[in-house]
């Protein structure tokens, strides 16, 4: 019996190691989420856009863009201060051709300390699912989520570094991201 | 006997020399024509150029539209195998060819039409060398370009759109 106790006890200490090494690896990446996990999703959807815009892309951006022209000045400005743009999307053909655990590799690091919720939308005339999730750093929002998960698309915006949500409409249509109507979205709020 | 060692020791020069040019050619090109040399496979190609690279056009210092710098562009047509449609392995083909240096900025992927889009970038001086692989089920292009960062960022605003733009830039 104490054989059968203390194995319990060793298995339960095992799993707590790997759940807290699996959230310290998720608090240490930042608000840079890993969605290398998604690509498999590549093989089934019928249309794939992968964008990925690292710290360096978006400096030469920020930096040659023109302060002269408004559409670029606004652009400029608000990715000065921006780490990263990494987007996802996955288009299917039918309801079904991806499962919620397909998802659920991104979910788990959303739901590590750092990130916060800040919006979600559930229609079930739709299907539709849209999150938007903060990471916040001494404060401050210093990363960005946004997943949206319809029966037939799923979309992964990841933008990682300071931004101003009030603008993050703005950036729609724009590296990558797509047409989210976010700024429909905040009006409904 | 003096003949012979002479055209011997000429014959190892040539050797040699030809060699010592194809080694010492630019890794860039190495990169782009080893993508190159694999949609060579898939297509019978149609082009102006020599028989040793599938280049349509090679128009580096002809033509610069403002902001690019140099290019160079291998087109692809007529498919060997029809209703031929080039699946992930592509991916893997331009990972391979390309250095350490490069990183992905875009990869896109239709199964609907059979499209597909691969945009790498590498910092190049104070501009950028962006290589775009467009591959349709009846053409592809590997574009290889130095573009000005003025012309690099205004591209980047749409990087999904980047390959249209690029290439329409070109026409």
């Amino acid at each position: 019996m104490k054989l059968f106790r203390l194995r319990i006890i060793r298995t339960l200490l095992f799993v707590f190691a790997l759940t807290m090494g699996a959230a310290f690896e998720a608090r240490g990446q930042g608000a840079k989420l890993q969605l290398d996990k998604l690509q498999r999703l590549a093989d089934k959807a019928a249309e794939t856009v992968d964008v990925s815009l690292d710290n360096q892309t978006l400096q030469v951006a920020s930096k040659f863009l023109k302060s002269e022209k408004p559409d670029e000045a606004a652009i400029k400005q608000l990715i000065a201060g921006l780490k990263g743009v990494y987007v996802k999307v996955f288009e299917f053909d039918r309801a079904g051709e991806y499962a919620s655990a397909d998802v659920e590799a991104i979910r788990v690091q959303l739901r590590t300390p750092g990130w916060s919720r800040i919006v979600g939308v559930h229609s079930k005339r739709d299907g539709d699912n849209v999150e938007v999730f903060t990471w916040l750093e001494g404060g401050n929002i210093a990363g960005l989520a946004i997943l949206c998960a319809d029966p037939t698309e799923l979309v992964v915006v990841n933008i990682v570094g300071a931004i101003d949500l009030e603008k993050l409409s703005q950036l729609e249509g724009k590296f990558g991201i797509p047409k989210l109507n976010l700024e429909k979205g905040r009006q409904h709020e | 006997m003096n003949e012979l060692k002479r055209r011997i020791v000429q014959a190892a020069v040539l050797v040699l020399s030809v060699s010592l040019a194809f080694s010492m050619a630019p890794a860039s090109d190495r990169e782009f024509n080893q993508i190159a040399q694999h949609l060579e496979t898939q297509f019978r190609y149609r082009t102006t150029g020599g028989p040793l690279l599938p280049l349509a056009s090679f128009l580096a210092g002809f033509t610069r539209p403002a902001g690019l710098r140099r290019f160079k562009l291998a087109v692809f047509e007529d498919p060997v195998s029809p209703g031929w449609r080039e699946e992930g392995h592509l991916g893997e083909v331009v990972r391979d060819a390309l250095g350490p240096g490069w990183h992905p900025l875009v990869r896109q992927q239709s199964r609907r039409t059979g499209d597909q889009t691969l945009i790498f970038a590498r910092p190049a001086g104070d501009g950028q060398e962006v290589m775009i692989v467009e591959v349709h089920p009846t053409d592809a292009i590997v574009l290889q370009v130095s573009l000005d960062p003025q012309q690099f960022a205004r591209y980047l605003m749409r990087p999904d759109e980047m390959g249209r733009a690029v290439t329409k830039d070109l026409e």
